[in-house]
């Protein structure tokens, strides 16, 4: 059973790939070199979530949970545990 | 796993067999696709995959056909939208994906597969080191 996700880059599809895998319930570990990066991504990924509970397409507590399942590391120690890395 | 920008909106994952890919971690990832409420299309693991390998020629040959003086990149877009039921033109959609990003995949293709007909367009080239890349820099075919 897969339970947790590595991400390997915060860049334009690292960002959405740990949003999805994060929104469904995966625990994700989102790695990138770049501080600044990761910070950009979770920022990207909460604006992203935002709208979309602001659509009504999902929950509003939805929001926080998802960006909660998401750590990001500049440590790619952190990802020797993901059952599954993309 | 090969997702789609943005990969929020987009429902399509290009799954790919690796060379050595397992039978194991090939249905492991088509359940992680189907569990993200995506759909999934299998492709061998060559240049492009199915994706960019069809589209990349599409948008390339768009952009030979603008720099050939074929036609303006209105009617380039208009002829493709309405005539091939595209939701947006291939000059537009250049510019939204980014025109060095664009350059970047046909370099792959023409890379991986060493066929002149995947060589990129000049046009492209010269765009890209003038520094038009599309919406993201407020010039590319058309002005943002």
């Amino acid at each position: 059973m897969i339970k947790t996700i590595g991400v390997l880059g915060a860049g334009q599809m690292g960002n959405g790939i740990a949003h999805v895998f994060a929104q469904y319930g995966y625990r994700v570990f989102l790695y990138d070199i770049a501080e600044a990066q990761l910070e950009k991504a979770v920022n990207t990924i909460r604006q992203n979530l935002e709208r979309q509970a602001k659509k009504g397409a999902i929950a509003e507590s939805l929001v926080g949970e998802t960006v909660g399942r998401i750590t990001a590391t500049k440590n790619m120690a952190d990802l020797a545990g993901c059952d599954f890395c993309v | 796993m090969h997702f789609m920008n943005p990969v929020p909106v987009m429902k399509l994952v290009e799954v790919i067999r690796g060379h050595a890919t397992s039978d194991e971690t090939f249905s492991l990832t088509a359940a992680l696709v189907a569990g993200l409420e995506k759909e999934m299309a299998v492709s061998q693991d060559y240049p492009g995959f199915i994706v960019n390998r069809v589209l990349i020629p599409m948008i390339n040959e768009a952009i030979f056909a603008l720099y050939e003086g074929i036609a303006t990149a209105e009617d380039i877009d208009k002829g493709m939208k309405l005539g091939t039921n595209q939701p947006m033109g291939p000059l537009v959609l250049a510019d939204f994906i980014g025109l060095d990003t664009v350059l970047a995949i046909a370099n792959v293709l023409y890379d991986g597969f060493k066929d002149p007909k995947y060589r990129p367009c000049p046009l492209l080239v010269k765009m890209v080191n003038a520094g038009d890349l599309g919406r993201k820099s407020g010039r590319g075919f058309y002005t943002y």
